[in-house]
């Protein structure tokens, strides 16, 4: 197992050279496609190879930030750095891979929409328990009943 | 039967190929639509809403985890320490490598090129396997240590132990105890503790009990009178204290990443099925969405994943 | 709509109207019906109106069973004393009590997700839906095939709970009753899983069908309201759905595992459950009715003979409810402990979500001022669907404001409410559509007069069975209590006499609708005098929906029919066809 933990323990390292190998791949990729286009597909639209490398490059070289700085300490500010690393990471999956820039926009706006609707949910309830924690009763010994277990 | 009998907006319409006019139907046809460009856009259509189902579906439990990070930060700070980010970064970096190869399958299923196809779609089954793998690595360790979800959960450290016989003394507290029921005083046995009797299973549905009851335990167990002592270093306890609800942080922890984990397993199916319609050679450049769409429903799960990942490792 | 495009839309229709408009009708073609008659062929039908038929079948069994257990419940409330309890219980009052809860639980859970969430949707909607877009079916025929099977494996568990010891949580499986309830809470809780996914996917395939497969000229603000209703309610099923199949899950897991989510027991926390769970189910009356809503407006307009009145109000209001229904459900918690200032925030904007409908009532009013109106049963059920909604929609209004639901929550004024707009209103749409589109369905006419009769039995029980709740709601008798003090009793016999009249009402409906397969008089293609596109078709219609490309009309343009009293069938005076 030690070949895997000394892998585990430089993990960030990892995530930068997978990055940077995928940077490499994407020049590459760009210099053999020099010149030639992609044939106009039958239905919908095709992406470019250079183009879903760079993305991956960059989706990686976010991967790289979002750990490095869950290293460090920023408090509260933690989780929002996280949050908004991973909706950056997350658009553009959603937009590249997921082709939702070359769709037609109603796509785009059912997936935002979904997210809409999942703020509402997360939003009131999060409003409501946070207002009634305080009086909720914490030690189960007052609530004493026989705790039956299901079928 | 001519074509063009939907709402088309004319610029869009002046840019497709193989709409019915005069081509004849292609075998790809359903007799329901008029042209391969409206179904594949209802193919596409039907697959956004079927997943911001599945986005309101994995909502219910990041709503789970929100409200317990909210009200419970206790049960985060002491939990996050069994979770392995180095484990969950590789996860992450398997997941966008695979979400890569799909894409790539998906074009070359535009370009219709049978083997390449079968190439990515292999790799990214490969990616999910790998995913898996590691997800069973992690998994097999929570269990090895007690880490389960819900009322199975029989962990237990302890922290305020200076003595080996304040750690038997604990240890038997813990054994007829309930640990999801608050204790006056946080109980926590470390396994790796140095004279430390065997992990012990946690009883559910016991109660607190006397101290009688602990010394006489506490004899049996360790054949040492009560007063003897062996000193544990501070150094070698766990830092938190474990909190009383600690088992819902697991609950937690399992069911969304039982969740993604279903899904990934699910998605692996897909590219099984995908790579058994490319060999029947059902998929060319007029219909390739079966592609599509289930490259569609694995970068959600990628996305899913690249939400869970800093919510669960990373964030404290 | 020019007269030109329904002259050459009729040429080809005109041939089919001859053969149709004579009494010896022999079909040019046959119809979806005849086209095939094995067993298999209806098992693994993809044909739309096929599976519309099937659901109905369905959904209409599965009304019987619920109702079968109302009556129980209703004739168990006859008296104070236990009635009919002891003759399935024993003489122990907790078990008889127990079974009381199984029957009310019984009832509300197969009426919710068994026939009125699918109801209007997947029996009315599936049949209809395609024919008004002149389409040749949904956008995925497999998946509403797939929907039907769904459907049926939610059913299958349900039998399977009531032979394997019931359930006794109410039909909202509150915990920590239901995560300690020794009946056989997760096959029920899984078979509504499964009917979750049902409603989604025909959500699902509703908005693609609507978005990609309308005719050319019919744009979205041309398009019947049915199609607004349809696609608002999909929005609902998409949306909203999937949160009650997770919360199930959990609950599931709750039970199993005690993962501490729900249950005080375990760390949990039962109002975290009702957020959950209502989340849901507040949007799913709105996907109750929403439809019903739609049904009603075709049905108003088409038996009045006069275009629909705001007709912009109407489609945006039914968008309106849906997206309103979402940030209501704290309006089922009042008195649950959810905290003094979401208590307000949801009672404030559940007055608003009031508003949207109040438009749909006064436009349907406005639109029969004045019409030509034809008091057939489908026009009875839809104006008994306006008074009655008001008054449902009102009393929930009443309980919208905090210092009223602190003493009404929980009691039968609650009851009252709800079955004023799931069953007054929702339900009472359903049959009315059914009455509606039954000639298009089976191409067969029933008899109205029955059918007039039937609708008052079902209004005047209906009303008997409910103002005494009202009432006896206010005066504080709470709601799944199978006793009562004495001075209920009066109201509680009321409502059971009315519950007896109401079902013959519907057993009446039953028989007449059934009497006309065998016998009734062979529907024209268009009986009422619509002009959305299902009526420009055959009676019932051929496979395909349509002979040839259907181009979109002007669904409310009502009032240019001239009709023939010795075939029965409305037909255009524009139109090059026989009368």
């Amino acid at each position: 197992m030690s070949i895997v933990e000394k892998l585990l323990n430089n993990v960030d390292w990892l995530i930068l050279s997978a990055a940077f190998l995928s940077l490499l791949a994407t020049l590459v990729a760009g210099k053999m496609n020099k010149g030639t286009k992609d044939p106009h597909p039958v239905v919908g639209h095709m992406t470019p190879t250079v183009l879903m490398l760079t993305i991956l490059t960059a989706l990686l070289f976010l991967t790289w930030v979002t750990v490095g700085v869950s290293y460090i300490d920023l408090g509260s500010l933690n989780i929002i750095v996280a949050m908004g690393v991973a909706t950056i990471k997350a658009t553009l999956v959603s937009l590249y891979f997921m082709h939702l820039r070359w769709d037609r926009p109603f796509n785009a706006i059912i997936l935002v929409g979904s997210f809409l609707f999942l703020g509402i949910f997360l939003g009131f309830a999060l409003l409501d328990t946070g207002e009634y924690k305080e009086y909720l009763i914490v030690d189960p010994t007052i609530l004493e009943t026989q705790f039956n277990p299901s079928d | 039967m001519s074509g063009d009998a939907h709402q088309e907006k004319p610029e869009e319409a002046a840019g497709e190929h193989g709409d019915g006019h005069g081509h004849g139907h292609s075998p790809h046809l359903a007799h329901h639509f008029d042209s391969l460009q409206q179904q594949f856009e209802a193919g596409k259509l039907g697959m956004w809403l079927f997943l911001a189902t599945e986005v309101l579906l994995f909502g219910g439990l990041f709503c789970f985890y929100a409200v317990y990070k909210a009200n419970h930060p206790e049960l985060f700070e002491w939990g996050h320490q069994f979770l392995d980010k180095r484990w969950g970064a590789t996860n992450t970096m398997v997941l966008l490598f695979s979400s890569l190869t799909m894409a790539l399958a998906v074009r070359e299923a535009q370009l219709g090129r049978k083997n390449r196809i079968l190439f990515f779609l292999s790799i990214t089954f490969i990616c999910g396997l790998g995913f898996m793998g590691i997800k069973y690595i992690e998994y097999s360790k929570k269990f090895h240590e007690g880490l389960f979800p819900g009322k199975s959960f029989s962990y237990a450290t302890v922290t305020t132990a200076e003595t080996e016989r304040d750690l038997l003394e604990l240890n038997v507290v813990a054994q007829k105890t309930d640990i999801s029921r608050p204790l006056a005083e946080v109980v926590l046995i470390e396994p790796k503790a140095k004279g430390q009797v065997k992990t012990p299973a946690i009883a559910p549905g016991g109660r607190a009990i006397n101290q009688d009851e602990i010394d006489v335990e506490i004899e049996k167990q360790s054949g040492h009178p009560e007063g003897d002592g062996l000193y544990i270093p501070p150094a070698e306890l766990p830092k938190s204290a474990r909190p009383p609800n600690a088992h819902v942080f697991f609950s937690i922890y399992f069911c969304l990443t039982g969740l993604h984990g279903i899904h990934v397993l699910i998605g692996m199916a897909v590219m099984v099925w995908l790579m058994v319609l490319v060999v029947k050679g059902r998929i060319g450049p007029e219909f390739f969405t079966p592609v599509d769409l289930g490259g569609l429903y694995w970068h959600l799960v990628d996305l899913i994943w690249i939400y869970l990942f800093p919510l669960l490792y990373l964030v404290e | 709509m020019k007269p030109d495009d329904k002259a050459s839309a009729g040429s080809d229709l005109s041939s089919q109207e001859v053969e149709q408009t004579s009494q010896e009708t022999k079909i040019s073609g046959p119809s979806y019906l005849t086209v095939t008659n094995t067993l298999t062929s209806w098992m693994f039908t993809l044909d739309h109106k096929r599976i519309g038929l099937m659901y109905l079948v369905g959904v209409l069994s599965m009304f019987l069973l619920g109702g079968v257990f109302a009556l129980l419940v209703r004739t168990e409330l006859f008296s104070p004393i236990p009635l009919i309890t002891p003759l399935f219980a024993g003489d122990d009052a907790g078990a008889q009590a127990d079974l009381y809860n199984q029957w009310f639980t019984t009832h509300g859970a197969i009426m919710v997700f068994l026939v009125i969430i699918p109801g209007v949707p997947a029996a009315l909607g599936n049949f209809v839906l395609p024919l008004l877009l002149g389409a040749k079916d949904v956008a995925f025929p497999r998946l509403n095939l797939g929907s039907f099977y769904l459907w049926m494996c939610g059913a299958a568990f349900f039998v399977y709970v009531l032979f394997s010891g019931g359930v006794d949580t109410g039909w909202t499986f509150y915990t920590p009753y239901s995560t300690s309830s020794p009946t056989a809470v997760i096959p029920a809780v899984v078979g509504v899983f499964i009917l979750g996914f049902s409603s989604i996917f025909t959500g699902l395939n509703f908005i693609v069908t609507i978005h990609k497969m309308r005719p050319k000229g019919m744009t979205w603000f041309n398009m019947p309201l049915f199609l607004w209703a349809t696609y608002s309610t999909a929005v609902i099923q998409v949306l909203a759905t999937p949160v009650l199949g997770i919360t199930l899950l959990l609950l599931i897991l709750e039970r199993t595992l005690g993962i501490g989510i729900f249950d005080p027991q375990n760390g949990g926390d039962p109002v975290l459950y009702q957020h959950f769970f209502w989340f849901y189910s507040h949007p799913a009356v709105y996907i109750m009715i929403i439809p019903a809503m739609g049904v009603i407006s075709e049905i108003i307009a088409v038996h009045s003979h006069k275009r629909i009145f705001g007709y912009r109000y109407i489609a945006y209001s039914s968008v309106a409810i849906a997206i309103f229904s979402f940030i209501v459900w704290g309006h089922h918690m009042f008195t649950s402990g959810q905290s003094t200032m979401m208590n307000i925030i949801f009672s404030g904007i559940t007055f608003s979500v009031g508003i949207p409908s109040a438009i749909k009532v006064f436009n349907w009013i406005a639109t029969m001022y004045k019409g030509s109106i034809n008091l057939n049963t489908s026009m009875l059920y839809g104006i008994s669907f306006i008074f009655l909604f008001t008054i449902g929609g009102l009393t929930g209004l009443f309980l919208g404001v905090l210092s009223i639901d602190t003493h009404l929550h929980d009691t039968y004024f609650v009851v009252a409410h709800f079955h004023y707009v799931m069953m007054g209103s929702a339900l009472i749409a359903f049959v009315g559509g059914l009455h509606h589109w039954w000639p298009k369905m089976t191409g067969r006419m029933f008899n109205e007069f029955w059918g007039r009769i039937a609708c008052t039995l079902v209004f005047i029980g209906f009303n008997l069975t409910f103002i005494p709740q009202f009432v006896m709601g206010s005066l504080g008798m709470p709601r799944r209590y199978y006793s009562y003090e004495d001075k209920f009793q009066i109201y509680h016999q009321l409502s059971t006499i009315g519950s007896y009249v109401m079902a013959v009402g519907f057993f009446l409906t039953a028989f007449y609708l059934i009497q006309s397969l065998v016998s009734g008089k062979k529907a024209p293609m268009n009986p009422w005098g619509g002009n959305s596109l299902e009526w420009h078709t055959p009676s019932p219609p051929p496979l395909e929906n349509f002979h040839g490309v259907p181009s979109a009309t002007d669904p409310y343009e009502l009032d240019q029919f001239d009709y023939d009293p010795v075939t029965g069938n409305y037909s255009s005076q524009s139109s090059k066809g026989l009368a």
